[in-house]
């Protein structure tokens, strides 16, 4: 075989074990979302883990866009998440209550939703169904901080008080039922609607 | 497998010469996809990108997950060394991806485009993973596989594609099947009651059939676990190709993520629908590479349309007279 076809061979080779590399990682949390008991397997998974970790693999990966497992929407399909942040406009005395920023529409209303997905850190340990490290946990915890209170555009409009929650939605089996694990509540900077806020 | 065996299927996997129509179309779908996601970004990027944003330029380049050169390093570079106003940046390097995309689009400087679009969709995406998703992900590669492409290893990145997309589906599949809530329906109900893009059907209205959704569900882990083998069974690949484009435009219309979906069912067709378009009415294998050694000559298409109505493009031969 001439070298080129060998090479040929081998970028295939690296490439697509790459690929299986990343996503054998991936399969893996995936089995622990769902419980299976995969102590046997582990040390292998560790391993893998760690050659897709290292350096060269890890920096191309993730240029060629390989740095990812592909179960989308699986092995469960994650809830929705809602910052939730009320205003107060000065000039006109008003209150409102935002539940994204004004771009988030279209495209970019998928963009907010990527953002907003990370907030899966912020779940209760009971519910959360990654490991999760604590610098993630304390970095998301300050973004959506500082989202929430940038929410807002304008300098007219001030934010008053904002909150985070994950929002279960019906399933089949229960069609009506709805509800809301609170992530973060908590007042802004800005109080002049407090007593609009606080009253029922 | 025995040498001559695996002589015959390198020669069918590496040396066959699929036409190279695909790129053309690979390349020019691409970037009018990438041209149609990112258009409407443009009038808010200093507020996804910018310091008017949502979050402190600094505090995102300290991100977890966040790794090489982001958008951020660069607007905070080129203020302290050059004086550029950081909206000023975002707004340059916008047009920049545009433009990369507008080049993909019309094939002009093809593979440069496609290395100047991966760097620049890198750096606004994927550096800082804040607002990126699958989509991102598979546009990097499908963009590494455009800025690869040359004519000589048309088939070697055909290939590279024809089994990234056997991973993808494959783990999909996998990923899918061990989660209950796939079994019984109420991952789908649960996908459609909260659509992401705005989308144009609303099914949960009018659809609330666990039966249904069930079955869908188990149709979509069936479809994606057996594409990896099934897609290489040509009397199957239709069928698969069908169910799997019938899939992606469901997910557009339904949940809204039309660029993913656009992206997907690109990919699909190139990597598993124009290669073999002049399937059916060309020569056997056997008979199309021993005319190909007669001849002498084997003709790369770059994105062309082939001149013979063969699947290897190999010209000096009648078709309708094989030696």
């Amino acid at each position: 075989m001439v070298w080129w076809k060998r090479l040929g061979w081998m970028v295939i080779a690296f490439h697509i074990g790459t690929a299986l590399l990343y996503n054998i990682e991936g399969f893996h949390v995936s089995l622990s979302v769902v419980g299976a008991d995969t102590v046997s397997q582990s040390r292998l998974f560790d391993l893998l883990g760690r050659v897709s970790h290292s350096t060269p693999i890890t920096a191309y990966a993730r240029f060629t866009g390989l740095a990812t497992g592909y179960g989308f929407y699986a092995p469960h399909v994650a809830s929705p998440y809602v910052i939730e942040v009320v205003t107060y406009a000065e000039a006109t005395g008003r209150c409102d209550t935002l539940i994204q920023p004004p771009w988030a529409f279209g495209s970019g209303a998928v963009r907010y939703r990527a953002f907003t997905s990370s907030l899966r850190y912020l779940l209760p340990e009971k519910r959360r169904l990654y490991d999760t490290d604590t610098l993630a946990i304390r970095y998301t915890r300050v973004l959506v901080r500082q989202a929430a209170h940038r929410f807002v555009g304008s300098c007219q409009t001030q934010p008053v008080w904002w909150r985070a929650y994950a929002l279960t939605l019906p399933t089949l089996q229960a069609p009506h039922s709805t509800f809301f694990t609170l992530l973060a509540d908590e007042p802004a900077s800005f109080t002049h609607c407090k007593e609009t806020l606080d009253s029922p | 497998m025995n040498r001559p065996r695996l002589r015959t299927a390198r020669k069918h996997w590496i040396a066959r010469d699929l036409p190279g129509v695909w790129y053309g179309v690979y390349h020019r779908a691409l970037g009018a996809i990438l041209l149609i996601a990112f258009a409407p970004l443009l009038p808010h990027t200093s507020q996804l990108f910018g310091v008017s944003g949502l979050f402190d330029t600094a505090l995102l380049r300290l991100h977890p997950h966040g790794a090489g050169i982001s958008i951020y390093d660069v607007t905070i570079l080129l203020e302290r060394h050059v004086g550029l106003p950081p909206d000023a940046t975002v707004y340059t390097l916008s047009v920049c991806y545009l433009t990369s995309c507008f080049a993909l689009a019309v094939s002009w400087q093809t593979q440069r485009a496609a290395a100047v679009l991966m760097s620049l969709h890198y750096l606004f995406f994927i550096a800082v993973p804040v607002y990126s998703y699958g989509f991102d992900y598979l546009c990097l590669s499908a963009l590494f596989y455009c800025a690869l492409y040359h004519t000589r290893r048309a088939t070697l990145i055909l290939r590279l594609l024809q089994l990234h997309l056997c991973v993808v589906y494959l783990f999909g599949g996998l990923n899918k099947i061990i989660g209950s809530t796939w079994h019984n329906g109420e991952a789908l109900w649960k996908a459609v009651q909260q659509p992401i893009g705005g989308p144009l059907i609303h099914v949960t209205e009018w659809l609330p059939l666990p039966w249904l959704w069930a079955t869908l569900g188990w149709g979509v882990v069936v479809a994606e676990l057996s594409y990896a083998m099934l897609i290489w069974w040509r009397p199957v690949r239709p069928w698969i190709l069908g169910f799997i484009v019938l899939m992606h435009t469901g997910i557009a219309l339904v949940l809204g993520l039309y660029a993913f979906s656009a992206l997907m069912i690109l990919l699909n067709l190139t990597a598993f629908y124009y290669p073999y378009l002049n399937e059916s009415s060309c020569q056997p294998l056997a008979v199309t590479v021993q005319a190909a050694v007669h001849a002498g000559e084997v003709v790369h298409n770059e994105g062309g349309t082939p001149k013979q109505k063969t699947s290897s493009t190999t010209t000096g031969v009648s078709p309708a007279k094989p030696p």
